[in-house]
């Protein structure tokens, strides 16, 4: 079990690197900031400019910037921010906490509401539950991020005045004091929602695929016949097994949530990591946007090294092979 | 069936408690309308020497630049908090009319490379201490000094501050102490516009005064202290901020510009503190003024039937806070098809900018003025209006310049979707179309890109003889603007291949000395100047874009200065 842990977590650097080496390269076809960030009047002052470019560290060979970048980045050190001008590590430790905060709560959103609807749909097959739940999914996949955002921002931030329409609150770091918390539950739901939406229709849908699978499996039907309640069936017997696709896909939802959503932290004035991924490609920040395109990577890769690591657990066949 | 029912009754009840205890814990933070003032019931503030006691007051606006608070590393838009906290040196009555402020008298050389000023009395920082000239020349020495009160060395090794900024030491010859409260700069050319420049009509953070006690120590790191906690002589003072997300301040009580010393206005704020957010997203601003969460939010033409729709909501306008700015690039080559003038005059006559305009921007948009010189700008006239749409003549005109289906042009327009110009792309369709069903022989691709591609490839000299349509800053005066595009020999590249070379020498030497004549009125100076450049028509733009600003239902009133960009006069903001 020690070596394949060393293996996935060995892959999982080799992957980190590459990736960094794909970032690092494509962003710099972006074009120059240097010349981004001067002047109009002084844009083609020669001086100027590679004085913007010594200041830059642009004047290196590439090559020779990879390996300071890749240096830098195994330290989770990443430079300074062009437009900010202080350590993108600590921009981004600076946000994360408001990231980590929408990702998680999106996630338990999507569980507990996911869940239980597929379990509900699938328990009520071909009844009204079930189309309900069958058409929330379907809108839940397809309607667009954005607009859904925008349209209950108006209902139930504008119109109803129910929950904020932007912002995390007076809510700063990683804890927020208790008298706090009520705050900024309220000001993750929308957020949360939005981000969650298209989860909770994809959980929903599993959830039901794989407990009607479940359901007419011969297991099922001898726990039934054996007299057992109808509790047990479905939640010690059906359930546990259909979870188990379920759960890995959570797994690597979560990554991909921890990453931010672009999209709600603009709508929602979000201060997350997603927001500075967005100004840092719009502004031509090298250093900002590598930190943040890695630390995307770097969720994803550690997710899935745990989710194969548990699943070692799970299944020796796995981790034998 | 009833092990099932069962089930599906405990399934639907988990669904139905989770979500309660949700909406439960959700909207019991707010049982009624938020209220951004946090107090139970506002009351009506009072001008002069009262404050709105609890009064907060939450503004919107969309993007920032640098997001940090050292002058020399932020832009023009940062102006829109960091002027909450700081002081410019000459004080103006907003669009570009200089009033005693900081800088309490100055004068002018009679060469005009040289300013004498004195430093008003009594100013405090918010930490107490005096500001005095010594700060003013610190100030000045960050980045303009070339002289031994320099500091700008951590800025020349390019350690706390973007080398662009050290690129404006080599017009200064010197900066001297010249009295008690008085101090004497000289630029190694005229410098008319040096009051302006340094002024709350600006549009860059130079001119903003920092305290030499507060920040010289911190030079060596680069004023780390100070972006944590940053102390100004504004009208108000720090409290808090994430940066690019939200900047707090509260109200100074005594910041000095009231008519108790001797100030024909009062500029204190009029309430306890001021929230100011960024929010990119215009919907969400229109939710948040009508939620009540905001009480000032940053508009634009397309939002501003909402914000009239919300109940109790004003729409106030701030006046030609943008330009328009039409580059025709590269004309100076002379194989160029708008080498010739008349040609660059036929597709401005081949437009109908008047009904584009009204169409597509109604009162988000003013028609009067040429580039920069806009209505209320130094040197209007209405000689430098747009070209009439005259199909004819533009045709004429076109002939004349040896173009038509014999000798067909094709180019591009580039532009991008812009914050403080909204819908320049439509412009840019709808010109194209004009241009093509006018002029003989052109058709016009319209390329809408990225800004920053753009720039790349106007400044790589990669689009000749295309055209480009982009926003900038309006101003008082267009002294530097109009240098930087025509006369300087680093920068006229963008209109001119060289400034020593014909026609250059003589637009550049007409427009400057114009500008640099320090005999004759300065209204008169650019007049000639910028007639002069509207007739070479290597630049022009037609529009001005005005800023709808939304004030919520607890906002009296509000008045925006005209010709200064971003979040101005806040002290103007008077509660009901």
């Amino acid at each position: 079990m020690s070596l394949y842990i060393l293996r996935r977590l060995g892959e999982g650097l080799v992957t980190l690197i590459a990736l960094s080496f794909v970032v690092f390269g494509s962003i710099h076809l972006t074009g120059d900031p240097a010349r981004f960030l001067i002047p109009v009047t002084e844009a083609h002052d020669e001086e100027v400019y590679q004085a913007q470019r010594e200041a830059m560290g642009l004047d290196r060979p590439f090559i020779i910037q990879y390996l300071d970048f890749l240096q830098g980045a195994l330290r989770a050190e990443f430079g300074k921010s062009f437009i900010y001008s202080v350590p993108v590590k600590d921009l981004i430790l600076d946000r994360l906490p408001a990231t980590v905060h929408l990702a998680l709560t999106g996630m338990i959103m999507a569980f507990a509401l996911g869940i239980p609807l597929g379990i509900l749909a699938a328990v009520k097959r071909d009844s009204i539950f079930d189309k309900i739940g069958q058409a929330f999914a379907v809108f839940g996949l397809a309607a667009p991020q954005f607009w859904v955002a925008i349209m209950l921002i108006m209902i139930m931030g504008a119109q109803l005045t129910w929950l904020p329409t932007h912002g995390r609150g007076d809510i700063e770091g990683w804890w927020p004091e208790w008298h706090q918390v009520p705050d900024m539950i309220h000001h993750l739901m929308l957020p949360a929602f939005v981000l969650a939406i298209t989860v909770i229709a994809a959980v929903m849908r599993l959830t039901r695929s794989a407990m009607l699978e479940i359901l007419d499996s011969d297991f099922v039907k001898f726990a039934q016949v054996k007299g057992l309640s109808h509790r047990s069936v479905i939640w010690k017997h059906a359930a546990r097994n259909a979870l188990i696709p379920v759960l890995t896909f959570g797994g690597i939802t979560l990554a991909g949530l921890l990453n931010g959503s672009v999209v709600v932290e603009v709508v929602f004035a979000w201060p997350g990591v997603g927001l500075l991924l967005l100004e840092g490609v719009r502004n031509r920040d090298f250093p900002m946007t590598e930190g943040a395109i890695l630390l995307s990577g770097f969720f994803y890769i550690i997710t899935s090294v745990i989710i194969d690591i548990l699943y070692g657990y799970v299944d020796p066949r796995v981790r034998i092979r | 069936m009833k092990l099932f029912t069962t089930t599906s009754m405990r399934l639907l009840l988990s669904i139905a408690v989770i979500s309660l205890l949700v909406v439960a814990v959700a909207c019991g933070s707010s049982a009624q309308p938020k209220d951004s003032s946090g107090s139970a019931s506002p009351k009506a503030a009072e001008s002069g020497d009262a404050v709105g006691a609890g009064e907060k007051v939450t503004v919107l606006v969309t993007d920032v630049q640098d997001k940090n608070w050292f002058t020399l590393s932020n832009g023009g838009p940062d102006l829109k908090y960091s002027r909450l906290v700081h002081e410019d040196m000459f004080a103006t009555k907003g669009r570009g009319d200089l009033i005693p402020g900081v800088a309490k008298t100055w004068k002018m050389s009679e060469d005009a490379t040289a300013w004498t000023v004195t430093i008003q009395d009594g100013i405090k920082f918010h930490d107490g201490s005096d500001l005095t000239v010594d700060d003013v020349i610190w100030t000045l020495s960050l980045e303009r000094d070339g002289g031994e009160n320099v500091n700008s060395d951590a800025i020349g090794n390019n350690q706390c501050a973007d080398p662009k900024e050290a690129a404006y030491v080599k017009y200064t010859a010197s900066l001297e102490k010249t009295g008690d409260n008085e101090f004497t700069y000289t630029q190694n050319r005229p410098s008319p516009n040096f009051p302006f420049n340094f002024s709350q009509s600006n549009q860059d953070t130079k001119a903003l005064v920092m305290s030499k006690d507060y920040m010289a120590p911190q030079m060596s790191t680069c004023f780390a202290e100070y972006e944590k906690n940053p102390i100004g002589a504004g009208p108000f003072k720090y409290v808090n901020h994430q940066a690019g997300v939200e900047y707090q301040v509260e109200r100074y009580d005594d910041y000095y510009h009231h008519p108790g010393n001797g100030f024909d206005e009062d500029r204190r704020a009029k309430f306890e503190s001021l929230d100011l957010r960024i929010v990119l997203e215009a919907a969400t601003r229109v939710a948040a003024l009508q939620s009540g969460e905001a009480d000032v939010v940053e508009g634009n033409i397309q939002i501003v039937d909402q914000l009239e729709k919300i109940d109790g909501a004003n729409v106030v306008w701030q006046d030609e806070s943008a330009h328009s700015w039409f580059v025709m690039v590269d004309c100076w080559e002379t194989d160029m098809w708008c080498y010739d003038k008349k040609a660059r005059h036929a597709v401005q006559y081949a437009a109908d900018f008047k009904t584009i305009g009204e169409e597509l921007y109604g009162r988000g948009a003013s028609l009067k003025g040429w580039a920069w010189a806009t209505e209320n700008a130094l040197g209007y006239t209405p000689e430098l209006d747009y070209y009439p749409y005259d199909p004819a003549k533009a045709q004429e005109l076109w002939k004349d310049a040896g173009l038509g289906a014999d000798n067909p042009v094709s180019i591009k327009i580039h532009t991008w979707e812009a914050g403080s110009f909204p819908m320049l792309p439509q412009v840019a369709e709808l010109v194209a179309k004009d241009w093509e069903a006018n002029l003989p022989g052109m058709t016009v691709e319209v390329n809408i890109g990225d800004q920053g591609a753009i720039k790349d490839v106007w400044n790589n000299r990669e689009i000749p003889g295309d055209v480009l349509i982009r926003d900038n800053e309006a101003r008082y005066d267009g002294t530097s603007i109009t240098r930087g595009g025509f006369c300087n020999v680093g920068t006229a590249w963008r209109a001119v291949k060289d400034p020593a070379f014909e026609p250059w020498k003589t637009i550049c030497g007409e427009a400057s000395k114009a500008l640099d004549d320090a005999s004759s009125t300065r209204e008169a100076s650019f007049q000639t100047a910028y007639k002069y450049l509207r007739d070479e028509s290597l630049m022009w733009g037609p529009f001005f874009s005005n800023v709808p600003w939304g004030t919520g239902s607890r906002v009296a009133s509000y008045e925006p200065w005209t010709l200064v960009p971003y979040f101005t006069a806040p002290w103007t903001i008077e509660l009901k």
